[in-house]
């Protein structure tokens, strides 16, 4: 296979340049989750997803700075709490909201608090409330 | 001296006139063509050439011996029109005997005419070569009238490498005439387009230059689409894809608990890319509608829908490997939620929700990457016919290229019949595949042309560096950036494809910083991700599926609440098993580590269709 050299290039890309930050970083307290292309400044990067599982759209939540990976508060809302909310959900409400994960900016998907203490539930999580 | 001058000359004179008259002649008879050579050629291999070699040797020599005034043509080209029915060989002594017009190959031609065994093309070719003699059709009948092939559409192809056209001087029958050729009863395949009697001539050029007449005149009657471009030789690359999605629709009515319940998801995706040496130009959008509902007993009713739109451009300008680029996208979002509460006390939610982003962005980069998926279906062909020992020759830049614009004609066609068709025609034509291909080939040029593992695959390298201005209109609630916003970009990608396309290596990076935000956050965002997949076939050319490894790494900061960076390390290795058309089997597995959180996912996915047939009765 002559795809060696740009296999090891990427790699090397790929370790060296967060080694390289994380060294110059102060790493005291890591912030909520890694932030996405297009989690800031609208669509210019390409922003499309593949979102069909719960995980998949919880992942999407955190990558857009909407909810923390994992809350500093036991009651807040964050990826594991988002991701039992959607398998808690019908099979309709509950593809309703993936697939309103999806489709959204991240924008639209960030609440008030977002990401470290989201107030209400991302909006398209409020679907499936009785 | 006179006389003595006048007894030389006269005879001087006389040879000299003799000498001129007869050199023409003398010419044309020159045993430059041996003509024993030639069939010997023919009828053995040499020992000191390879097969491949002496296949493409012989078709000449076969061809030549087609424009050879000499009976002993006539006897060696009857025996390869009757023997050689998988060659193209075949179909070359068919017309060569119609150049000699020597009726002593008339019941050599009437029995190929008449068995139904053989290629339509080549009972078809021996029929006109028939009444090219002026022989009928069958012994004892009338002389028989060619049938004339229906006019083609098609991307313009070259020369036939295998067939002649008929001198215009040479007698043609009339096309007028009512066919007299006997309907072959035996052949459900037959054309009844091929004998409506408005096509070109025998031997004419259809109605875009296309020559019907010759060597696999029947496949182009089937074979050629519509016509494709002519791609410019400073054309790399194009793309152009329409893709409508149903993601899912389901309307549900649960009885025990009177409960109506709608999901529907519709997609549209619309990408045009043409790369050229100097330029790039891509353009496209996408529009997704989704809609829920849900109606319990009592309150407690759901109503949702998310409409999307979006457009984007981009361009590039090369000067050589430097690029300067240009970007824009357009984007509209309205999301409406209503939901009615069961419980009195707890408040309902009646909501609608817009926004809106106009962008733009300039940079410079480096590098190009481009889609090589075409090509490798083109070396995946050549594989296919060398391994069923009919590769007559390389397929060449002028081929490939006439076999992408084929493809690139019927991008849009839902059934693979016509590309295949389209592509034995002009593999033939171009001396690459000899002979009709068997049942065995025609399946593995079918699975080629429809396997989808060869979309998208990058080759190349690029990264580019600019400076993104925007106006994004937003809710007041949440508070996010809106209004004017600006900020730096940067994006690398990178292909490799390993030459017989079994295995590909793709890597993206990005990178971005808020600019000019003043006392409010300015966050920034790297990262990378690189995946190597190899694919797997059948013994026949199938596609099985593909393992793939995936890893992933990405640092931001939002700047906020005195948090550090945040990092996500991540990988997913899978394979996707494609069993048959019913069956599929995903099986994956995938960890990451985020705000040091470590996360561990298993998936299996199956699909597997146990039985498959059916049966219906005349």
């Amino acid at each position: 296979m002559k795809t060696r050299s740009p296999l090891a290039a990427a790699w090397l890309f790929s370790l060296a340049a967060p080694l390289a930050l994380l060294a110059a970083c102060d790493t005291d307290r890591a912030a909520d989750g890694a932030r996405g292309a297009c989690a800031e400044g609208g669509s210019l990067g390409d922003c499309r997803e593949v979102v069909e599982t719960p995980e998949e759209a919880c992942d999407r939540l955190v990558r857009c700075a909407a909810i923390p990976r994992d809350a500093e508060d036991d009651n807040g809302f964050d990826w594991g709490r988002c991701v039992d909310r959607i398998a808690g959900l019908s099979v309709e409400q509950a593809r309703f909201v993936i697939a309103c994960v999806g489709a959204s900016s991240c924008d639209e998907l960030k609440v008030n608090g977002s990401p470290s203490q989201p107030g209400p539930r991302p909006f398209c999580l409020e679907f499936g409330d009785r | 001296m006179r006389g003595a001058i006048g007894r030389w000359a006269l005879p001087l004179l006389a040879s000299l006139a003799v000498a001129l008259t007869a050199a023409p002649r003398i010419a044309r008879a020159q045993p430059s063509i041996d003509v024993a050579a030639l069939i010997k050629l023919v009828e053995e291999q040499p020992a000191d050439m390879d097969r491949a070699t002496w296949k493409e040797k012989r078709r000449e020599a076969a061809k030549r011996l087609g424009t050879i005034r000499d009976k002993r043509a006539v006897v060696t080209l009857a025996k390869l029109a009757e023997n050689e029915t998988f060659d193209i060989i075949g179909e070359i002594a068919i017309q060569g005997l119609g150049q000699l017009g020597d009726p002593s190959a008339a019941p050599a031609l009437q029995r190929i005419a008449a068995d139904a065994a053989r290629e339509k093309s080549q009972r078809e070719l021996a029929r006109k070569t028939l009444a090219k003699l002026g022989v009928a059709t069958e012994p004892g009948g009338s002389p028989a009238a060619p049938s004339p092939p229906p006019p083609t559409t098609g991307p313009a192809p070259r020369p036939s490498s295998g067939g002649r056209r008929p001198p215009r001087d040479e007698p043609r029958p009339s096309s007028g005439k009512p066919a007299e050729v006997k309907p072959s009863n035996d052949d459900p395949d037959e054309d009844s387009a091929a004998d409506d009697g408005e096509g070109p001539e025998d031997g004419e050029d259809g109605e875009d230059g296309v020559d019907t007449a010759g060597v696999g005149a029947a496949l182009l009657d089937e074979g050629t689409g519509p016509a494709g471009p002519t791609w410019q030789p400073q054309v790399l690359a194009a793309a152009e894809r329409l893709t409508l999605g149903a993601g899912s629709a389901r309307l549900s009515y649960d009885t025990a608990r009177k409960r109506p319940a709608f999901e529907g998801d519709l997609a549209a995706t619309y990408e045009h890319r043409v790369d050229e040496l100097a330029r790039m130009i891509a353009w496209g959008g996408d529009a997704r509608v989704i809609a829920g509902y849900v109606n319990p007993d009592g309150a407690g009713a759901n109503r949702g829908a998310v409409v999307t739109a979006a457009a984007r451009g981009e361009a590039r300008f090369y000067s050589g490997k430097v690029f300067g680029v240009g970007l824009g996208v357009g984007r509209l979002g309205l999301t409406y939620l209503s939901i009615d509460r069961a419980d009195p006390n707890a408040q309902d939610t009646k909501d609608v929700r817009t926004s809106a982003d106009l962008e733009i962005a300039l940079g410079a980069g480096y590098g190009r990457v481009l889609d090589q998926g075409p090509r490798l279906r083109v070396r995946r062909l050549a594989r296919a016919l060398e391994a069923h020992r009919a590769l007559g020759r390389p397929i060449d830049e002028a081929t490939a290229r006439e076999l992408q614009s084929a493809w690139w004609a019927l991008r849009s066609a839902r059934s693979a019949r016509r590309a295949l068709t389209s592509t034995v025609s002009i593999l033939r034509r171009a001396g690459v595949l000899l002979g009709e291909p068997d049942a065995a080939l025609t399946y593995e040029l079918l699975g080629v042309l429809r396997d989808g593992q060869l979309a998208d695959r990058p080759s190349g390298m690029e990264v580019w560096l600019g400076f993104g201005e925007g106006y994004l209109l937003r809710e007041d609630e949440p508070q996010v950036a809106d209004g004017r916003v600006e900020q730096l970009l940067a994006r690398g990608r990178l292909g490799q494809q390993r030459e017989d396309g079994v295995a590909d290596l793709t890597a993206d990076a990005f990178a971005r910083l808020a600019l000019f935000t003043g006392d409010d956050p300015a966050p920034w965002a790297l990262g990378a991700s690189a995946r190597v997949r190899r694919f797997t076939y059948g013994e026949y050319g199938d596609p099985l599926g593909a393992f793939d490894l995936r890893a992933e790494v990405a640092l931001s900061s939002d700047d906020r609440d005195n948090t550090s960076v945040g990092l996500r390390l991540g990988g997913e290795l899978g394979f996707s098993w494609v069993l048959d058309l019913a069956s599929e089997v995903r099986v994956s597995a995938a960890v990451f580590e985020d705000a040091g959180e470590l996360t561990v996912l298993g998936g299996l996915q199956a699909r597997y269709g146990l039985l498959d047939g059916a049966f219906a009765a005349p």
